[in-house]
């Protein structure tokens, strides 16, 4: 045993000596850790596992980091337990970028040789994810099914591109259909998606420590973006969103594919203040009539939207929105995030499962997010508990009450 | 980069920041909130003090304004008194006034009067005095009657020893010829958390937000208290949400005795619900919040005319730049702990203490900045390293004149006093916060 924490401890000597300008930037800002527990009371994930299994942002990143080579091997597992939902950095008064530790350690991880890798086979899963472009291990060919049932149409030059993402294209169909029924309406013919085309845009890989791969996925992506000829991109997806408007060039490297990257949420706000775009007066029983609104932490910490899917709901005739107790940059995580739904699905489950129960003690009949990653989680937590509330998109709302004219 | 045009901007979302804001909103003024993250407030027991102790002559001030001819005597610049324009009886009428117009939300959380301090027992075994406690810390005012009370642990939680606190508390009760009010140890345990590798407190809040573990710890607590007969059974501070405050009657119910909690070190819950009713304050009155570090400033003919700050990335990648446009700024950043304060050490441990977002000029008073006794009565002089203000909140040099003409300050970034010897940190929070904002409506 003694042995192979000895053969462990030199290969994470290694490779943190590769990202040592990194590293020596991380210990600096945790010094700034005042131990203070915090960064526990928001942090879902310890909430959700009871404390055992996962010790929480300030063990997990701050006191691991000031003794890396004395902690790492004995849980580098649990470093795949964070959302990266970055709730902790936003409370923690000592200034500790906690989800940066995170992320370095799963980059120091990553390159592990065999049998020291993690129980978790993280690296088989970035191969595939570069090999078919997106993290469900699903053919290309099948990511374009959801356009059949709605009689869409892939590829073809347009002004407008519809990014929608893994996540809505191969396990959220209706998400899909009713981000792209509510683009076709506003545009015609001047919008388009990629559909089977469509690849990955790399933070998947970039969340489970994998930047090389991240470039990979998002050159190949943006050659095959810039094939349509669109030079607006609008996505349901904060964290392709934010993968091609910041992390392409701040992270990975690459260029982006557009200057004019939106959210759905941005553009429809964008249409609605130009007086371009209507909803209908009544859209009769096809919407519920209390709904409660998620701030998905992608697009909410991550990027700053807050409002525009708020004043988007609260212009929909008829329809009352609810909020949580904590909200915007408050607001907790659903626990789908940084690639765990893909992992640990049972511990987001459970994280979303406090979420859904609160939603249900403010009478919500819907729980409505702007992310695929937290409508998944929510909605097989509805149906893994058996909860009485309705799972939607915003994508979905405004598809339905979208009116033709005024 | 993100622009933000507004007419003031807060700098801080901790009780002095939200004070000023709410205060101005309230009065139809378009403001901003902008923070790094959390500070002291989240970390506070959440009672709202004005004034315990006089340091200097080691008195207690019962009722709180009553200290006030002390502090007149020796501390001059504290906060209140200029806050009072150096006159007790207008500093006692700005202090109503500010505890009067503080957001409902915040005046439903608690219970008490300026008028009077009450003595809380701490989880430490210790008695405080405060003016207004957190509803469900009630059941742990001393209030002179006799009772027997259950200091009660939690099985693995650090934060409460009831042991040692209980002994603490009868000693202290005795000294106080209080002897006939009994304090007893006893534990309870959380039973699905009984294999827990570390036990803390959102841990426990989150178990009991579920329905069966409350049962069970109801079951618990039914039969601590069929066993003891205690008038009141108090636990530490941990049920943090709006749900399991409410629950806490429940529990009375069952238990046919008073439940309460006891002010308990941080991450408290009674801390956390006053952060979490800030934020409310925040959302319901439509004052938006943006993160952001680094802040820093850009001034023309003494006059600030932004505020340049990075949005937090993930690596620490190239800096995503916010910059905020406004008529007025308020500084309520907070003292060490909430970093408006730093403090720098040199190679020869020489310390340098500077304010991080304007570099104001600092009050550093003489002698050691602090001694080896945590709990010395006199207070400590770090905690009253901060900047200089006139009563009008704007901060002013050494000489008194007024370093930018729109800027105010608010709360524990002012110095010349301290809060945790004083006892007074929420109640200036409060006062500055209220007196920054009238400040401001009166130059519109």
């Amino acid at each position: 045993m003694e042995e192979k924490l000895a053969n462990i401890n030199m290969s994470i000597a290694r490779n943190a000596e590769k990202h040592y300008e990194l590293y020596r930037k991380m210990q600096e800002n945790i010094d700034g850790c005042i131990k203070c527990n915090l960064c526990l009371s928001v942090c879902p994930v310890f909430k959700a596992t009871g404390g055992s299994g996962y010790a929480g942002p300030r063990h997990l990143s701050a006191e691991l980091l000031r003794h890396l080579l004395e902690f790492a091997p004995l849980v580098y597992d649990s470093s795949y337990l964070c959302t990266v939902c970055r709730h902790c950095e936003f409370v923690c008064p000592g200034n500790v970028n906690t989800p940066v530790a995170v992320l370095f350690l799963r980059r120091l991880l990553d390159s592990l040789k065999p049998p020291y890798k993690p129980a978790k086979d993280v690296s088989k899963g970035l191969e595939t994810l570069v090999k078919l472009g997106n993290p469900y291990n699903t053919p290309p060919e099948l990511k374009g099914e959801w356009l059949e049932e709605i009689d869409g149409k892939e590829g073809g030059k347009a002004k407008v591109l519809g990014w929608v993402g893994c996540t809505s294209s191969i396990r959220l169909p209706e998400l899909a259909q009713g981000f792209y029924e509510s683009m076709k309406k506003i545009l015609g013919e001047d919008f388009t998606v990629l559909g089977s085309r469509e690849w990955c845009c790399g933070k998947p890989a970039f969340l489970l420590g994998g930047i090389e791969a991240a470039r990979i996925l998002a050159e190949e992506s943006n050659k095959r973006i810039a094939e349509t000829g669109a030079n607006i991109i609008v996505t349901p997806c904060p964290a392709c969103y934010s993968a091609f408007k910041y992390e392409q060039r701040e992270i990975y490297g690459v260029n982006p594919p557009s200057e004019n990257i939106l959210h759905f949420t941005e553009y429809i706000h964008d249409l609605m203040d130009k007086g371009r775009i209507y909803f209908k007066e009544n859209s009769g029983n096809e919407l519920p009539r209390k709904i409660i609104y998620h701030d998905p932490c992608e697009l909410g910490r991550g990027v700053g939207i807050y409002d525009e899917p708020r004043d988007i709901l609260s212009a929909i005739p008829g329809i009352e929105v609810l909020e949580f107790d904590d909200v915007r940059q408050d607001s907790v995580c659903c626990g789908g995030g940084g690639g765990m739904w893909g992992i640990y699905p049972e511990i987001s489950m459970s994280v979303a499962r406090l979420k859904v129960k609160e939603a249900l003690r403010k009478g919500a009949e819907a729980v409505v997010s702007a992310c695929p990653a937290c409508m998944l989680n929510f909605k097989y937590t509805v149906l893994t508990y058996d909860l009485p509330v309705k799972v939607l998109d915003i994508s979905q709302i405004v598809a339905k009450a979208l009116s033709e004219k005024k | 980069m993100i622009k933000v045009e507004t007419e003031v901007l807060v700098i801080g979302r901790g009780m002095a920041g939200v004070m000023a804001a709410s205060t101005l909103a309230k009065n139809g003024v378009d403001v901003t909130i902008v923070a790094k993250s959390y500070g002291t407030t989240a970390l506070s027991s959440g009672c709202l003090d004005i004034l315990g102790y006089i340091p200097e002559v080691q008195g207690v001030a019962q009722p709180p304004f009553s200290g006030f001819k002390y502090l007149v005597v020796s501390n001059r610049n504290h906060p209140y008194l200029i806050a009072g324009e150096g006159d007790p009886k207008k500093a006692e009428d700005i202090i109503r006034e500010a505890f009067d117009s503080l957001p409902e939300q915040i005046k439903n959380l608690h219970v008490g009067s300026v008028e009077n301090n009450s003595w809380v027992l701490t989880s430490f075994g210790t008695l405080r005095p405060t003016a207004f406690v957190q509803k469900p810390l009630e059941p742990a005012i001393i209030t002179g009657e006799k009772e027997s009370i259950l200091l009660t642990g939690i099985k693995g939680l650090f934060e409460l020893n009831p042991v040692f606190a209980s002994s603490i508390a009868m000693k202290d009760l005795k000294s106080r010829s209080l002897g006939y009010v009994k304090v007893k140890p006893a534990y309870v345990s959380i039973r699905s958390l009984e294999g827990a590798q570390y036990l803390a407190i959102p841990l426990v809040s989150t178990v009991l937000e579920e329905d069966e573990e409350f049962d069970e710890f109801k079951k618990e607590l039914v039969k601590l208290a069929k066993r003891e007969n205690p008038d009141t059974i108090l636990l530490p501070s941990i049920f943090s949400t709006p749900n399991l405050v409410e629950k806490m009657k429940e529990l009375e119910d069952a238990c046919k005795c008073r439940i309460g909690e006891v002010p308990t070190p941080p991450e408290s819950a009674s801390g956390l619900r006053l952060q979490r009713a800030l934020n409310n304050v925040c959302s319901t009155l439509g004052i938006k919040v943006f993160h952001a570090t680094d802040l820093k400033p850009e001034v023309e003919n003494g006059i600030v005319k932004r505020i340049v700050g990075t949005r937090r990335t993930l690596l620490f990648t190239e800096a995503r730049k916010i910059v905020f446009e406004a008529e007025k700024y308020v500084l309520a950043t907070g003292d060490l702990i909430g970093e408006g304060i730093t403090c720098d050490v040199d190679e020869e441990l020489n310390v340098a203490f500077r304010e991080t977002v304007f570099d104001l000029p600092l009050y550093i008073p003489e002698g050691p900045i602090a001694t080896t006794d945590p709990f010395n009565p006199a207070g400590q002089n770090f905690s009253k390293i901060g900047i200089n203000v006139n009563s009008e909140m704007q901060p002013v040099d050494s000489a008194g004149r007024v370093v930018y003409e729109n800027l105010f300050a608010a709360g524990s970034i002012i110095g010349h006093y301290d809060y945790n010897a004083e006892k007074c940190g929420m109640g200036v929070a409060i006062t500055t916060g209220y007196k920054a904002a009238k400040s401001i409506l009166s130059r519109r």
